[in-house]
Parts: C-alpha cells; sequence; structure tokens
C-alpha cells in the first residue's frame, strides 16, 4: 500500500518536473530568439547605413552645386552615425572593434564638419575633397567585407544568440545542450577582426571637431616652471585642504597620476573630524593645484546663494586668481557649485575655468576643479580687437529675439579652437539662449540654451 | 524489490535535482524583486543621467573609496566623448560586454545608491581623477591579455584607469 502511494507521489513530482522543464526550455528559446533578433537587427543596420554613407560620399564627390554637396554630405553624416550606434550595440564578445567605430565616428564628424563649411558658403580646400574620397573607399571596403559576414550570418554560422551563456563545465553543457539545442556555435568574427586591423592603419586626420587626431595629443598650457617634488606637492596639499575647511589634515594616502596633466594625487584625513577626508591633485609641473574632492556628506543648508559666491570668490583671491567671474550656478546636495570664468580686459575668457564647490551647511569649500583653466589658459594668448561694434553685430542677431545682456567672450569650439564673440542674452518666447556672435566677422558662431534647474542653470 | 528500487533511482535524483534548482531560481528571484531596472532613452534629464550612472556605479565600484567611485562614473562619461563609443550615456552602459556587471545583472540588484549618487553628480559635473580614461579594471582578477596594452594613467582602489 504505502509502496503504491510512493509510486503515485513520485511519478506526479516527475511529471511536475517535466514539465517545469518544457516550461524553463520555453523561456529560454524565447530569450534566445530576442536575443538573436537584437543581433540580427544591429547587423542589419550596420551593413544598410554603412551602404547608404558610401553612397552619399559619392553622390557628394559626383555633385557639383554646394547647396547639393551640403544635401549628401549631411546625409552620410547622419547615416554614418547610424552605422557607429549599431555597431556598438552588437554582440561581438571578447573583441574591440575600436578602429571601426573610430573610422566611422570620424567619417560621421568630418561629413558634419563639411557640411557646416558649406553652408557657411566657403569652399572646400582639395585637402579635404582628398580625405573625403579616402573615407569613400575605405566605406567601400567595409561594405564588401559586411557582405562577406553577412553571408555567414545568413547561413547561421553566425548566430548572435550565441556569444550569450552561462560559463559551465563541458559534461553539463553537454547534457544542456541535448536539453536544449543552441542553434549554431559560436562562430568566428574574423572578418570584423580584419577589418579593424586594417582601418587602425588610417592616416590621422586633423580639422576643427571633437574627432580631431590632434586633440588627443593635447597639452596643459597652462601649467609653467620645472617639476616639484612628492614632499613639496604634499605641503601644497595640505595647506590647500586647510584652508578650504579651515581644519587640520594629514596625508593618508600618495599615488601618481600620469595622465593628460600628471600629477600627485594625495588622500588626506582630517584631525579634528571624523571620517572626512579630501582628495588632492597637485600637478607635478609647477605644483599647481589641479583637483580637489571633499568626501563628506552635507547637512542642511544654512547659508543663502549671495554668501556662497562671496566665499567662492574671496576663496579663488586668496589662491591668487583675481580676476574671476561666476558664470553658471548649480545646487547640487546641498552644495552649490559655481563655475567661474577667467576675466581680462572686460572679456569673459570661457576655456579658464574653474569650479568651486561650496558646502551650504558650513561654507566649507567641498569641491575645485581646475584642469580645464590649465589646459587651457595660455600666458602668451592673442585676443584680437573686435572689428564690430556691440550695434553692429547685434544686427546679426534674429529678429524675433529680445536681447538683455551683451558683453564680449573668447569661447571654445570643437577642435580647440577659441574665437572672440559678442555673447546676446535673449529671449526667445519664454526660453533663454546666450548667442555668440563673431566679433570679427559677424559670424553666428554657436547658440547655448539656458535650462533651469533646482538651485541654478545650466546651459546645453 | 531490488529492481524496483533501482527502477527508482534515476527519476528520484532528477526530481530532487530539478527542485533545488526551482528553489535556487525562486530565491534569487525573490532577491530582485523589489528593484526595477531603470531605462534611460534618449533624451534623457539630469536627474535620470544621475540615476543610471550611480546605478553603475554601485554595481561596478560599490566597495571602492569615494574618488575611486566618481572615477568609474568619469570614464563612462568619457567614453561618452570618445570617437570609439557610443555618444550617449545609456548606450555606453548597456554597450554588450562593456560592463561585467550589466552582463551578469548585478546593476539592477544593487540597492545603495546615496554614496554612488552623490558621485556620479561629481562626475557629471566634470570632475576627472582618471583624467580621460576609457578603460578600468580590476589588476587582481582575469581579463583580456589585450587590455593591457592601453597606457595606464593611474590606479585608485582596486582598479587600474588606462586611456
Amino acid at each position: 500500500m504505502t509502496r503504491k502511494v510512493t509510486t503515485i507521489i513520485l511519478s506526479l513530482a516527475l511529471l511536475l518536473a517535466i514539465s517545469w522543464g518544457f516550461w524553463e526550455r520555453a523561456n529560454r528559446m524565447s530569450l534566445s530568439n530576442a536575443v538573436e533578433a537584437a543581433g540580427q537587427r544591429d547587423f542589419y543596420n550596420l551593413l544598410n547605413y554603412t551602404e547608404q554613407a558610401q553612397v552619399s560620399m559619392g553622390k557628394f564627390l559626383a555633385s557639383n552645386s554646394p547647396r547639393q554637396q551640403a544635401v549628401h554630405l549631411t546625409e552620410a553624416w547622419n547615416q554614418a552615425a547610424g552605422a557607429h550606434l549599431s555597431l556598438s550595440q552588437l554582440p561581438t564578445p571578447d573583441i574591440r572593434l575600436i578602429n571601426i567605430s573610430k573610422f566611422l565616428a570620424q567619417t560621421s564628424d568630418y561629413s558634419n564638419y563639411l557640411a557646416r563649411k558649406l553652408a557657411r558658403g566657403d569652399e572646400l580646400t582639395k585637402q579635404e575633397i582628398k580625405q573625403l574620397i579616402r573615407f569613400r573607399n575605405e566605406m567601400e571596403g567595409l561594405t564588401k567585407e559586411l557582405h562577406k559576414i553577412e553571408d555567414q550570418v545568413s547561413n547561421k554560422t553566425i548566430r548572435w544568440s550565441s556569444y550569450y551563456g552561462t560559463r559551465m563545465p563541458q559534461p553539463l553543457k553537454t547534457i544542456a545542450n541535448l536539453a536544449v539545442p543552441v542553434e549554431g556555435k559560436p562562430g568566428p568574427l574574423d572578418g570584423f577582426v580584419r577589418t579593424d586591423r586594417h582601418l587602425k592603419n588610417l592616416p590621422t586626420l586633423n580639422y576643427d571637431g571633437p574627432f580631431s587626431d590632434h586633440l588627443e595629443k593635447r597639452k596643459p598650457l597652462g601649467l609653467t616652471g620645472s617639476n616639484i617634488s612628492q614632499n613639496e606637492a604634499g605641503r601644497k596639499a595640505t595647506a590647500f585642504a586647510n584652508d578650504a575647511s579651515n581644519s587640520n589634515y594629514n596625508i593618508n594616502s600618495t599615488r601618481t597620476s600620469n595622465g593628460r596633466i600628471p600629477a600627485f594625487a594625495f588622500n588626506l584625513i582630517d584631525k579634528n573630524r571624523a571620517n572626512v577626508n579630501v582628495n588632492i591633485d597637485v600637478s607635478k609641473q609647477g605644483g599647481q593645484i589641479i583637483s580637489m574632492l571633499n568626501t563628506r556628506p552635507v547637512d542642511v543648508p544654512k547659508l543663502d546663494a549671495n554668501r556662497v559666491v562671496e566665499r567662492a570668490t574671496s576663496f579663488l583671491k586668496a589662491h591668487g586668481f583675481d580676476n574671476m567671474e561666476p558664470t553658471y550656478s548649480i545646487r547640487q546636495d546641498n552644495n552649490q557649485l559655481i563655475t567661474f570664468a577667467a576675466k581680462e580686459d572686460n572679456i569673459i575668457i570661457y576655456p579658464d575655468q574653474i569650479k568651486v564647490k561650496v558646502a551650504l551647511d558650513n561654507g566649507e569649500i567641498t569641491g575645485w576643479d581646475a584642469t580645464q583653466y590649465y589646459m587651457s589658459h595660455n600666458e602668451n594668448r592673442k585676443i584680437p580687437e573686435p572689428k564690430l561694434t556691440m550695434e553692429e553685430a547685434r544686427k546679426k542677431l534674429s529678429p524675433q529675439v529680445k536681447v538683455d545682456n551683451t558683453r564680449l567672450a573668447l569661447i571654445p569650439l570643437p577642435g580647440g579652437i577659441e574665437k572672440l564673440c559678442y555673447e546676446f542674452s535673449t529671449k526667445f518666447d519664454d526660453t533663454r539662449y546666450l548667442i555668440y556672435i563673431n566679433a570679427l566677422t559677424g559670424e553666428e558662431e554657436d547658440i547655448l540654451q539656458i535650462v533651469d534647474v533646482p538651485g541654478g542653470q545650466l546651459t546645453m | 524489490m531490488h529492481l524496483y528500487r533501482r527502477h527508482l533511482l534515476l527519476p528520484a535524483v532528477l526530481v530532487i535535482l530539478l527542485i533545488c534548482s526551482a528553489l535556487w531560481n525562486f530565491y534569487n528571484n525573490g532577491n530582485h524583486q523589489n528593484i526595477v531596472p531603470t531605462q534611460a532613452g534618449a533624451p534623457v534629464g539630469t536627474s535620470d543621467e544621475i540615476d543610471l550612472l550611480a546605478r553603475l556605479i554601485a554595481a561596478e565600484a560599490g566597495n571602492e573609496p569615494y574618488e575611486g567611485q566618481v572615477a568609474v562614473g568619469a570614464v563612462v562619461l568619457n567614453r561618452v566623448q570618445s570617437s570609439l563609443f557610443p555618444s550617449t550615456i545609456s548606450g555606453v552602459i548597456y554597450e554588450p560586454w562593456a560592463f561585467e556587471s550589466v552582463h551578469n545583472g548585478l546593476i539592477w540588484r544593487v540597492s545603495d545608491l546615496s554614496g554612488p549618487r552623490r558621485a556620479a553628480a561629481d562626475a557629471l559635473n566634470g570632475w576627472d581623477p582618471t583624467y580621460e580614461s576609457l578603460f578600468f579594471w580590476n589588476p587582481n582578477k582575469p581579463v583580456s591579455p589585450w587590455i593591457w596594452t592601453r597606457s595606464i594613467v593611474t590606479q585608485i582602489g582596486n582598479h587600474v584607469f588606462a586611456l
């Protein structure tokens, strides 16, 4: 009797287990299909966009009308950007296709740069056309390679879903594969690897855009003098932190940093307060304070915004920055973050920027970031004389906007360029914009939208 | 009798195995229940960006010192600016195999976001202890040998940062 009962119970359990197994199997299949579909979509998007970009660049080269040329370049810009995005989402494990990625981003950005140039009415140089021909030919090569890979994708030698899976010992894997067969093995991606290796050898590209190769070699222009020792850097860091917090700090640890600005990085501990520590980077050359971050959480605000700006300004003055103008300000986690820009002869020098963070509970300086200042500040910088008067520049503005304020400013543009402009604070409907008119040519160089956020403003 | 037992052995083992794995599954699911994955589409507002970035920082560098958390956030933002990576925060974070914690789902299980949120805000405000680094890894864990060909900027906590 008991034997019968046991048999029934065990059979039922087995039945249950089997149905559960089938249910899990169905789940796995549907997830695997979704992953496969996503991979296929990204791959075919990549293929299509690459092909289209190549065609658009070809049309540009065949066209003789600047207006049409700008249209084709704009298309190429979008298509190459689409290809870049699709490539980045493609599941290609263990290989990083950074050269293909860079090639697509540069092609896209360069097309955009040339289209802008045409839109301004400028002519393209022979060199620029030659560069685009080069890009078009490489794009053609990439398309051909992708077509070869497409053969593998369509005959299922490459299955995107097969690259996902939990690592498990081979015997278990064999059993799992018997239960739920995986379609296709994780196939080789040689085509991608080959193309990536080939594109690594593209010559460097210099132009006025964010992906220009010359930007990777930028050096800090604002650092002068000889290298200082670690001890001296430590003394500077401690003095700075003591002044920022009105407290006393001890060095806890030191490391070196070999980035764009070679530096000693210190971690300091407050002698008077428990669990308060500060990170400070001091440049090796010249021993300047590049950045500081106090990691303490800040309590309920007690100070008002004006007091905070005064505190930040006097702190800057005490550290040798006499002519700094507060530009943007934003409240974050009970800190007020104020961005200062240098001011010379009533011109705002936006590239020479220092961010100061002030704690709203006790006015302590909790943050300092002068990286941009030391990257771009240049003692020998020549600021040209404006050729247009403010009134002449104002006439270049759209008649729709209402002007609140005007001043001269040196602004940074993509590609590490600086231009002298009239900055107009304007309003269109209820949105505020900063419009920059080149003080030498009258060209509209840039527009920033001001976005109000709690406790401050941002520009976009 | 003898024969009967042998017949039972295989199914019994199977049943026990399956029940164990079912329990394990339920236990795991129970752990995730109250955490909802964030989804950041474009365009994202500032607070959404902080949230997504904070989640990645918590998952990748939850046990790192504060500076190491800011550094991981900065690497994500440096990637957004780089031609080698997608140009949005969500694009960079959800790039396949880019981050271990996205691959294994840890990013959706993290719960303490207060520290990482402050670190994310500092990174978004421009603090970058890594000076434009694009990669970071733990030198004590197995990584692809390729990564060591990058030029190393510094080590913060348990992470090496490189261009």
